[in-house]
């Protein structure tokens, strides 16, 4: 396949192997690796290294319920790391913009507000969190794994949702710790927890911080074929403590989130209506049943409204309130990656296609030298 | 007698630790290309190779063959050793003059093509760090500048490679739309 490959001097490449091969040979010679170090007392030191051996099989004999486990990460436990860091940034990155109260506002002018309303910020914050699990369930599985060398963290899990690529930074020991850091962009959040793992029963409690905000997450597996996922989420933030219980339940291509703050209740579903994506919510807050439809639509300027159809007893009403994720002008060049985003995870794509793209390089090549 | 990687692993952590240069001998060329489609620099692509073949051998014991091939792990390091390097060395890329120690031997003609074709490169990588996303981005430097197949950045990536089809289709119509 041609490529846009630079010429290369093949005589240049050739000496430079030579000149790599002998630097790093040596490199390598001068190694001394805890192997190299036995090596040399191995006569000596044999006899310590067979009682330290019968130690550790008498300790893991004596101990049937703690096998020896290798320290890597595993698929559920990768998955669940995804959603709760992502969660946990979320919600604290997203703290600040929150404070400033969206809504309040027109709400101030109004004699007729609704319950909806009087939540709609602390909504919006849980809403813009959690539509990602509506609209990508399975957005975990874009999440990429790197095993970090020579380095201070073990692992590296990179992932991107709504166009904010989520960094999180993790060491990981045998007893299922962890400790690391997630950063979003500029945001950084210091971050420790624990696995645990038992017969099928797998939890996780991870604890995201951030000056004196915090968010800690606990997960616990119900079943192993999980339909329903449960989390608790216990939020520190602006001086302020709650505690919510989340649960996301897929059902036959369905996606429905329920969050629960005390007597408080939100309950969130996404289908489609003539083409158009529309998210229904029931909710009962402060005694007061309503339900709401929010439409997602883009203006003039290219910023996402959402419109709100509020029915709250014998009241009806219409509200349109800004994404106010599109404020800052870099969102521009993340509209459109959402954009390649979306249709990454749905459009089929086959080879024929493909192999019409390595034509592409061409054309682009060429195109660029045009310029 | 002709050994496979894992075989040549295996013999290094185990026996003989300068069968390693066989490794080096073998992926060598390939990751310079890799290297220098990037770097645009000979010195900097061979700084370069030097620490990565020797963060490879101190990472063998790491190797698990039934993750990766060895070819999918080394690109792994390769890759994220370069984007560092690239990354904090931005400005420095920037100001690159290229290297052509043999340009007695060849034509001006030949100089100036080669000279044109290096600043496409360099401008192609700029537009791709630029308009692409993280992930699209390292994608799409592997597809253009290294010889792994789609499958192998899959592997190398641990992204479906149906996703590395379309992340590719996607980023070229948005890097043609950037250069034209």
């Amino acid at each position: 396949m041609d490529k846009m490959n630079r010429e290369i001097d093949n005589q240049r490449m050739e000496i430079s192997k030579r000149k790599t091969i002998d630097l790093v040979m040596d490199r390598v010679s001068n190694e001394r690796s805890v192997w190299d170090f036995f090596k040399g007392f191995k006569a000596k030191f044999a006899m310590v290294f067979m009682a330290l051996a019968l130690l550790v099989v008498v300790v893991i004999a004596t101990n049937p319920n703690e096998p020896y486990q290798p320290i890597t990460l595993s698929q559920v436990q990768t998955k669940k790391l995804v959603e709760t860091s992502y969660m946990s940034a979320s919600i604290i990155s997203n703290a600040v913009v929150n404070s400033t109260a969206t809504a309040l506002s027109f709400i101030q002018l109004d004699d007729n507000i609704t319950e909806f309303e009087k939540n709609i910020d602390d909504f919006n914050y849980y809403f813009n969190m959690l539509k990602v699990f509506i609209d990508n369930s399975d957005f975990t599985d874009n999440a990429l794994i790197e095993e970090l060398i020579d380095q201070d963290f073990q692992y590296k899990i990179s992932y991107l949702v709504e166009n904010k690529e989520y960094v999180f930074y993790l060491n990981f020991d045998e007893s299922g710790n962890i400790d690391g850091e997630i950063n979003i962009g500029n945001n950084k959040m210091l971050v420790e927890g624990k696995f645990e793992e038992k017969d099928d029963e797998f939890e996780l409690e991870l604890t995201a911080r951030k000056n004196n905000d915090y968010i800690i997450i606990e997960y616990k597996s119900e079943t192993s074929d999980e339909v329903e996922t449960k989390y608790l989420v216990k939020q520190n933030i602006n001086s302020v403590y709650i505690e919510r219980e989340i649960n996301i339940e897929f059902e036959d291509d369905e996606v429905k989130v329920e969050i629960k703050q005390g007597d408080d209740q939100f309950l969130l579903e996404k289908y489609s209506e003539n083409g158009t994506v529309v998210y229904f919510m029931e909710y009962e807050v402060n005694d007061s049943e309503g339900e709401v439809y929010i439409t997602e639509s883009i203006d003039e300027f290219g910023k996402t409204i959402y419109s709100y159809h509020i029915t709250e007893g014998d009241f009806e009403k219409d509200i349109d309130l800004e994404d106010p994720d599109d404020d800052d002008e870099e969102n521009e060049e993340d509209e459109e990656d959402e954009e390649d985003e979306a249709e990454i995870e749905d459009d089929e794509i086959d080879e024929e296609e493909y192999e019409d793209e390595d034509d592409l390089a061409l054309v682009l090549s060429n195109n660029v030298y045009n310029l | 007698m002709h050994m496979n990687d894992i075989e040549i692993i295996n013999i290094v952590l185990k026996e003989d630790k300068n069968k390693y240069a066989l490794l080096i001998d073998k992926y060598h060329n390939e990751l310079f290309k890799y290297v220098y489609n990037m770097t645009g620099s000979y010195t900097d692509t061979e700084d370069l190779l030097q620490e990565i073949f020797f963060k490879i051998y101190k990472a063998l014991r790491k190797y698990d063959n039934e993750k990766a091939s060895f070819r999918t792990w080394m690109y792994r390091i390769a890759k994220n050793y370069v984007l560092n390097h690239l990354q904090s060395a931005r400005t420095r890329l920037k100001n690159n003059t290229y290297e052509y120690d043999d340009s007695v031997n060849r034509s001006n003609e030949d100089i100036e093509k080669q000279a044109v074709k290096n600043d496409d490169i360099d401008r192609i990588v700029e537009v791709m760090k630029r308009i692409l996303s993280p992930k699209h981005y390292e994608i799409m430097h592997l597809h253009y500048f290294s010889n792994l197949t789609v499958k192998e950045i899959s592997e190398t990536l641990s992204i479906p490679d149906k996703t590395i089809y379309k992340a590719i289709k996607v980023s070229v119509e948005k890097i043609k739309k950037e250069v034209t």
